[in-house]
Formats: structure tokens, C-alpha cells, sequence
């Protein structure tokens, strides 16, 4: 690495795969609960399980993001990160709180979290995927705040580069919207919409954002492509993420009680929510297609490859699938959506932090690029869990279209636990395609110890043109 | 080595074959027919190798679609939830594996480089 300051990122990514470790388990836990309702009950009911999955996925692509973050733009402004010190306190701080919040919702039943936490006070809870604590939220703010102002200092006084003002644009996106989950109102459709206005403008916004320079900073590292094509191609990138991601929240108020003409909107821009994926795809391989060098960091580049081909499948196709009014008229809720959730997490942020990952692990290790046989194991695993959560996917969408199919789409809709029961094959299959991204992941783990013949420190005969 | 216009035209066959699996299927379909119909005599291999392959990858997709389809709906009936589930997953299957071959394709022809489709490409060899 070039800046030491850069090796603050390594924790961030250490606790980042340890977390998303304990994600798969709990997916596996509540994946299982589908067809075995009384597994773990009552010491971990669905519902819990299902709140630590989610949450656990939040805060490690946070971890994620951050550690990306203070890996990145030290390199990117040419100079030390502002305050190697405050990024350690803030991992500490951010880790600890984490680790409280998933103990609390595990040993405590949550109502009796609510109160220990006086969440009477300001009341944020309850609320999926926002199930945090006030006390919690209010100290990923804090987090959040530290960290921007960590790196954006180091930018302020360093080279501002197309990658590093779009990755801070993203990651101040994330601060702000972040703050609409503070803002809880009684009427309940009011609540619903800026519901929204946190998970889905993270996710289809600003988030693409900070997916779209992680990607680009990789491409610019592992091809040797001019920086100045690989910007032109973000720019544009970023421009359709924002034209069509703002305005396609409409997509999810069509049936929440706000005006008709959101089913238009929310079509018509959330139709175009693909294209960016689309043009992500074109970028990457066109990159690679016209690389300067070969960097031995073969790994990171199937990553970043598969970063663009999975997010465009999961965000891109399977979002369109049932994007379109009339069509969300009967898919919405249905396990089409968890399917879509599935592969877009997956392929947009899931691999993008082990893109990053993937390429600075290493350096951080004080090497180009990991062992031969480490990147052969890793490979491996990005097979297995690439592979996997692609079955994954397809069981979620036939047990969604036969939902859809039995439970809306006719005039004798069956109860919603029978069709649970006629569809339970596709939960099996499910659970076992979900065993085999946890060895996927299990390699991944492994490979950052499997050891072989050591590369040299310095990027030797590998010029580095960015 | 290709020339600058039969560059653009290689670029330009594998953007309206990927427009027409996206955006506008048939009227971009239309126009890659009347771009090859009036360059198929063209000098340039490379404009030549594009405009052959998408047009008859274009040709055989939509059957693919098509023919398939046909029979999944005939076999299955259209009472069945079977029956849309693998049309669907067919579908899917089919459509995003034609426009990740045109992703190839494009950033070859924008490299200036020839593709072959795979599979199917090699019975349409300019």
C-alpha cells in the first residue's frame, strides 16, 4: 500500500466478513424456519432471525463501505488519511454498538429492548430493516459523521479525483438519507414513504453511487486504463443511476395510499433502473477488454467482473420483473421480491466490498496480490457462492410465480399458509442452495490462509499508471 | 486493421441488437435489417463479421423465444402455475444470456476487434 494510514481499512474489512458470516448463519436459521416452523423456537424466533440477517447485512456492507473508504481515499487525494486515530475510535465505537444491538434483539425480547433502550423517548423502532434502537441510530450518526469528516478532510487537502468526490457524494447521500429514519410519522402512509426514503434511496441511489467508484477505482488499479476513460464512463454511469433511482421510489408507493400517478412515474423511471446496470457491465468488461497490464491479482478482477454481470441480473432484469404497476399489482410481497433482494444485494454491494476486499487485502498484507493457491481457493468460493445464490434466485422466483399464481392471479385465492405449504419443495431447495453459499463462503474465509509462494511488496513490473 | 466507418457500423449493429432485446424490440429490429441490407456488401470484415452475427443471432433468439415458448404453453396449458414459472425462468434464461453475449459483442466491436456469438454465432460467419 502506498500510504500507511491505508491500513486502518483492515479491521473495517476483518469485522466485515465476520459479520457476514454470522448473516449466512442466521439465513440458513430462518431459511430452515420456512419449512420447519418450530426450529430454534422459542429461543430464535423467525422474526428475530429475520431481523438479524437483515441487520447483520446492513452493518457489514457498512463496515464494508467504510473500510473501502479508508482504503481508497488516501490513495486516490495522495496523502495521509486525516486521522488514522479517529477511524480506529469510530470502528470500535460502531463495532461495539453493533455487537450490543444483535445481542439485545437475541436476549431480549424486543418490546423489552424498546423500553431498556427508553426508545419512548424519541421512538424510531419497529420498523423493518430499521429495528435499530434510537441509542443505536443516533450513534451511527455519530459514526457516520466522524467518518465523513475523516475523509473528507483527507480529500479536501489532497487531489480530488472523479472517484473520490462521487464516493463521498455517495457516502454523505448515505448520511442524509439515513436521517429520514429518525422522522416517524403517525399517519401511516406518511410513515411508509419516508420509509422508503431510507431503504430505497440508499439502495437504488446513492448507494449506486458508491458502488459505481469502488468499481471504477478497481478497474483503474487492476486494467491500467486510462483514468480519464474510466471517469467519463462513471460520470455517465452515476447521471442514469440518479435520473432513474430518485424518481423510481414511486415503484414503492403504488400501494401504499399515495396518488395514481405514482404508478405511472414509478414505472416508467424504474422501467429505466436497468440501464445503468446495463451501461456498469459494458464498462467493466470494455475495460478489461482493453487493459494495459496483466495484475497477478486474478481474483479481484473476477470479482469486478462479476460484480457487474450479478448486479445487472439481480438490480437490473429480476427488478424490471416486477417493477411495472400492473405487474406489482400481484408480485408485491411475494418471495419475487425476496428473490430480487436476494441476487441485487448480492451482486450490487455483497461483491463489490469483496471486490475491494479482495484487491487491498492483500497490499494491506504487504503483497501485490495473495498467493497462487489463496486466489485459486477464493476463485472458488466466488463460484460457489456466485452459482449458489443464483439457484437461490431462481427457487425464490418459482416459489413466488406459484404464490402469485395460486394466492392472487385468480378468483379462488387460496389462504396464504396452504399455498406456504404447496410451495414448501422450492424452501428446501432453497435452504440446501443456501448451504452451499455457506461453503462458498467458508473457502473464502480459508483462503485468506492458505499459504504459497509470497509476491513481491511492491507493484515490481506491474506499472502503475493511475 | 478496421477503418474508422466500418468501426461505427460494427458498434452501431451491436447497439441496435441490444436495443432491440431492451428497449425497443421489432422497431430496432427493423433497422439492424436495413443497416445489414444496405452495408452486406461492404468491404470491411469487420462491419461484415457484426452485422452478419447480430442480425442472425437476432433472427435466432427470437426464435428460440418463440418456438420454446410455443411449446412450453402448448404442453402445459395456460391453467397451470408450472406453465408461467417456466416460461418465465425460460424467458430470463434465454433473454439475459442474448444481451450478455451482445455486451461481448459491443465491447469487441468498439475494441475493433471480430466476436463470434458463442453456440450459435459460428452459422452465421461473415
Amino acid at each position: 500500500m502506498k500510504y500507511s494510514s491505508q491500513a486502518v481499512a483492515k479491521p473495517y474489512f476483518i469485522a466485515a466478513i465476520g459479520l457476514f458470516v454470522g448473516q449466512i448463519v442466521f439465513g440458513l436459521v430462518m431459511g430452515l424456519q420456512y419449512v420447519w416452523g418450530d426450529f430454534l423456537f422459542p429461543e430464535i424466533p423467525f422474526n428475530v432471525a429475520r431481523m438479524v440477517h437483515t441487520n447483520l447485512l446492513i452493518v457489514w456492507l457498512l463496515f464494508g463501505f467504510m473500510g473501502a473508504a479508508y482504503y481508497l481515499v488516501p490513495e486516490e487525494a495522495e496523502r495521509e488519511l486525516h486521522s488514522p486515530l479517529l477511524a480506529k475510535v469510530l470502528f470500535w465505537i460502531f463495532l461495539v454498538a453493533g455487537a450490543l444491538t444483535i445481542l439485545g434483539y437475541l436476549l431480549v425480547p424486543y418490546a423489552r429492548l424498546a423500553e431498556l433502550t427508553m426508545n419512548d423517548l424519541l421512538p424510531t423502532m419497529g420498523r423493518e430493516f430499521l429495528e435499530q434502537p434510537t441509542i443505536t441510530k443516533i450513534g451511527i450518526v455519530i459514526v457516520a459523521l466522524g467518518f465523513l469528516y475523516n475523509i473528507g478532510m483527507t480529500i479536501l487537502a489532497g487531489r480530488k479525483t472523479v472517484v473520490n468526490l462521487v464516493l463521498l457524494t455517495g457516502l454523505l447521500g448515505l448520511a442524509v438519507f439515513f436521517l429520514f429514519s429518525f422522522y416517524v410519522p403517525d399517519n401511516l402512509v406518511l410513515d411508509k414513504y419516508f420509509w422508503w426514503w431510507v431503504v430505497h434511496l440508499w439502495v437504488e441511489g446513492v448507494w449506486e453511487l458508491i458502488l459505481g467508484a469502488l468499481l471504477a477505482f478497481v478497474l483503474i488499479k487492476i486494467t491500467g486504463v486510462d483514468r480519464e476513460v474510466i471517469e467519463k464512463w462513471l460520470y455517465i454511469i452515476i447521471a442514469m443511476s440518479l435520473i432513474t433511482g430518485l424518481i423510481g421510489t414511486g415503484h414503492h408507493f403504488y400501494w401504499i395510499g399515495t396518488p395514481g400517478y405514482w404508478q405511472w412515474w414509478g414505472s416508467i423511471f424504474s422501467a429505466m433502473e436497468p440501464i445503468p446496470f446495463f451501461m456498469m457491465t459494458v464498462f467493466a468488461f470494455n475495460m478489461v477488454n482493453r487493459r494495459r497490464r496483466e495484475h497477478p491479482n486474478k481474483a479481484a478482477m473476477l470479482w469486478a467482473l462479476g460484480t457487474a454481470v450479478m448486479s445487472f441480473l439481480g438490480a437490473g432484469v429480476w427488478g424490471f420483473l416486477h417493477t411495472l404497476a400492473p405487474v406489482n399489482y400481484y408480485t408485491h410481497g411475494t418471495q419475487i421480491t425476496a428473490a430480487h433482494g436476494h441476487m441485487a444485494f448480492y451482486g450490487a454491494y455483497v461483491m463489490i466490498v469483496l471486490t475491494v476486499i479482495s484487491y487491498a487485502m492483500p497490499k494491506l498484507r504487504g503483497e501485490e496480490a495473495a498467493n497462487p493457491r489463496a486466489q485459486v481457493v477464493e476463485m472458488w468460493s466466488f463460484w460457489l457462492m456466485t452459482v449458489s445464490m443464483v439457484f437461490i434466485t431462481l427457487f425464490l422466483t418459482g416459489a413466488g410465480v406459484l404464490q402469485v399464481w395460486m394466492q392472487r392471479y385468480t378468483d379462488v385465492p387460496q389462504a396464504f399458509m396452504v399455498v406456504q405449504d404447496k410451495i414448501a419443495i422450492f424452501y428446501w431447495l432453497r435452504e440446501a442452495a443456501g448451504a452451499v453459499f455457506m461453503t462458498g463462503l467458508i473457502l473464502y474465509v480459508i483462503s485468506f490462509f492458505v499459504t504459497g509462494e509470497k509476491r513481491e511488496s511492491v507493484s515490481a513490473g506491474v506499472p502503475d499508471t493511475a | 486493421m478496421a477503418d474508422a466507418s466500418g468501426k461505427s457500423l460494427a458498434i452501431t449493429a451491436e447497439a441496435l441488437y441490444l436495443t432491440n432485446l431492451m428497449l425497443a424490440p421489432g422497431l430496432a429490429f427493423v433497422l439492424l435489417l436495413g443497416l445489414y441490407w444496405f452495408n452486406r456488401n461492404t468491404t470491411d470484415a469487420l462491419a461484415r463479421n457484426h452485422l452478419s452475427q447480430t442480425v442472425g443471432v437476432s433472427l435466432t433468439g427470437g426464435a428460440l423465444i418463440a418456438v420454446a415458448g410455443g411449446i412450453f404453453l402448448y404442453l402445459g396449458g395456460l391453467t397451470s402455475g408450472y406453465t408461467l414459472m417456466t416460461l418465465l425462468f425460460y424467458f430470463t434464461f434465454i433473454h439475459s444470456s442474448l444481451i450478455f453475449m451482445g455486451v461481448f459483442g459491443l465491447v469487441k466491436a468498439m475494441a475493433g476487434e471480430h466476436f463470434v456469438y458463442p453456440l450459435i454465432g459460428r452459422l452465421f460467419r461473415a
